[in-house]
């Protein structure tokens, strides 16, 4: 058959971002209402933590492929009130009701845990040697966005339609996660430790230009990312 | 010469008619070709060897609503009033799809003449793996061209060819009818007009805390859409594209929207009637 919704490839590497409150703070599980109760930011990781009113047989996990489960001893439907549930990955508009199962996987990437099917390890930007670097300060007029932060660059960066279409949502934004490994690794994972050999936080800077891997199809995505941390963080 | 089997292969044409690479007995094209070796690892939805490639016409006047259920749970919602017979039916299935099953959409050209005299005119088939139900209503309805009743079945086909007889354009007078969903007989490709967001640089870099990325940009981006048919259709495509905006299908997906600029026949040799068509566009938002 033709590519079948809902499809998507689990990544070899993850852009992570935080759920901001403001999105959305509630869905129900049957007639038993969840709510978010933290203010500010999570990391997927953290999301669990913040949720209230779960009915008391029922369990979030992570897959190991960065899918979220909803799991309960008996059947319930999920409904959602807000847009915290598009959020989790469950593809939902706000009103929308799933039908009853014991089981309930999301079922496309989640706008803040980005799959990604390529990412080549940081290269640090010189920001003397990159011509529009200098050319993006100079008509600035006030200095560089992030001081004398170090800019770093994700080359070849590959993304399939589900994540670009997560991506599009417009999530990853502010302070944001390059990392080898899932929501669940993250999740599950006591010791790790930023830096090469794992991920990279910082701030968002956009997407440098890229291209279709094949424009016939139009089904991967190839781009640069870049990234700013202090300069004392390594 | 031993050499290793393939597990696919690349085919030209060895008709003399063209030079574009076939398959035997079914002329597509053979991005076409690669998209479906590639990605597809089940039976064809509908008659094998069919296009899978398509554009659809993007224009308002949709009402109605459309209701999707699978065992008994559904979900109602109306398209977008301003839309696409592609866009419309990604939102079927997607909205089908959380309701149980994996599930597809895919675009055909008729098998029959119309009463035009042209093949290319899109049939839509929706498919699952769950049996599922579908109501449609308003011009939703008519445009989608399911008309029947739809329950309890793995797939439906629409009925009528997409067309509707809005007020023919004032360029095209002789057109009584305007086409909505064409699918070149010999494939197309879609080059450029991303229209997805791009890094705006450091300078433009700025947070958007409610929804937008950093430094995302949408931005007018130029692409061209090239088509493959043979000379009569590719002469009655040119008439249907002029300058509207339409949306672009590979393979079951929404690809991307653009609206054309401008047209243009490139022969492919003496003879003038061997040709592809070659369309001007620009991504716009969806």
């Amino acid at each position: 058959m033709t590519v079948a919704y809902p499809d998507w490839l689990p990544g070899v590497a993850w852009i992570h971002a935080r759920y901001n409150a403001r999105y959305g703070s509630r869905f129900s599980i049957g007639a038993d209402v969840v709510t978010w109760t933290t203010g500010g930011f999570a990391w997927p990781w953290q999301w669990f933590g913040c949720l209230t009113g779960l009915p008391p047989d029922w369990a979030l996990d992570f897959d190991a492929d960065g899918r979220m489960q909803m799991t309960g001893v008996s059947e319930a439907s999920i409904t959602a009130t807000d847009r915290l549930l598009a959020a989790f990955g469950y593809d939902t508009v706000p009103g929308e009701v799933l039908p009853s199962a014991m089981s309930h996987p999301s079922v496309c990437p989640s706008p803040l845990s980005i799959p990604l099917q390529n990412c080549d390890p940081p290269e640090r930007v010189d920001r003397e040697a990159e011509r529009q670097f200098v050319l993006d300060t100079f008509s600035r007029g006030h200095g560089d966005v992030y001081g004398g932060s170090d800019v770093w660059r994700f080359r070849n960066i590959v993304l399939d339609r589900p994540a670009l279409r997560a991506l599009r949502v417009g999530y990853v934004t502010g302070r944001i996660m390059v990392s080898p490994w899932s929501a669940y690794e993250h999740y599950v994972a006591e010791a790790w430790v930023p830096g090469a050999a794992g991920f990279l936080e910082g701030q968002f800077l956009g997407f440098e230009a890229g291209g279709w891997d094949d424009p016939t199809t139009r089904l991967f995505w190839r781009c640069s990312l870049l990234l700013a941390r202090p300069t004392s963080e390594e | 010469m031993a050499h290793t089997p393939g597990i696919g292969a690349l085919l030209g044409g060895m008709d003399g008619e063209d030079l574009d690479a076939f398959l035997p007995g079914d002329e597509r094209w053979l991005a076409t070709v690669m998209h479906r070796w590639f990605f597809e690892t089940g039976d064809a939805v509908g008659p094998a060897g069919i296009p899978v490639s398509c554009l659809a016409r993007v224009f308002d006047g949709w009402t109605g609503t459309i209701v999707v259920a699978v065992d008994g749970w559904a979900h109602e919602f109306a398209p977008p009033e301003e839309t696409s017979a592609i866009e419309v039916l990604d939102l079927i299935v997607r909205y089908g799809s959380r309701r149980g099953g994996a599930w597809s959409w895919s675009m055909r050209a008729t098998d029959d003449l119309d009463n035009s005299g042209y093949r290319y005119r899109g049939i839509a088939t929706i498919s699952s793996t769950v049996p599922f139900e579908l109501i449609l209503s308003g011009t939703t309805r008519t445009r989608l061209g399911l008309l029947g009743t739809y329950a309890g079945q793995l797939t439906y086909s629409a009925d009528l060819v997409f067309v509707d007889g809005d007020p023919p354009d004032l360029l095209l007078e002789e057109n009584a009818e305007r086409v909505s969903v064409m699918v070149p007989s010999q494939g197309l490709v879609l080059e450029g007009a991303v229209g997805a967001g791009r890094g705006g640089g450091i300078t433009q870099a700025s947070a958007d805390v409610d929804r937008g990325a950093v430094g995302l940009e949408r931005a007018e981006e130029s692409g061209t859409v090239t088509l493959w048919a043979p000379y009569d259709e590719l002469v009655d495509i040119e008439a249907e594209l002029a300058h509207k905006t339409w949306d672009v299908g590979f393979g079951g997906e929404h690809s991307g929207r653009v609206r054309v600029r401008g047209l243009a026949r490139d022969r492919r040799g003496p003879d003038i009637t061997r040709c592809s068509l070659s369309a001007a566009v620009v991504a716009v938002s969806l």
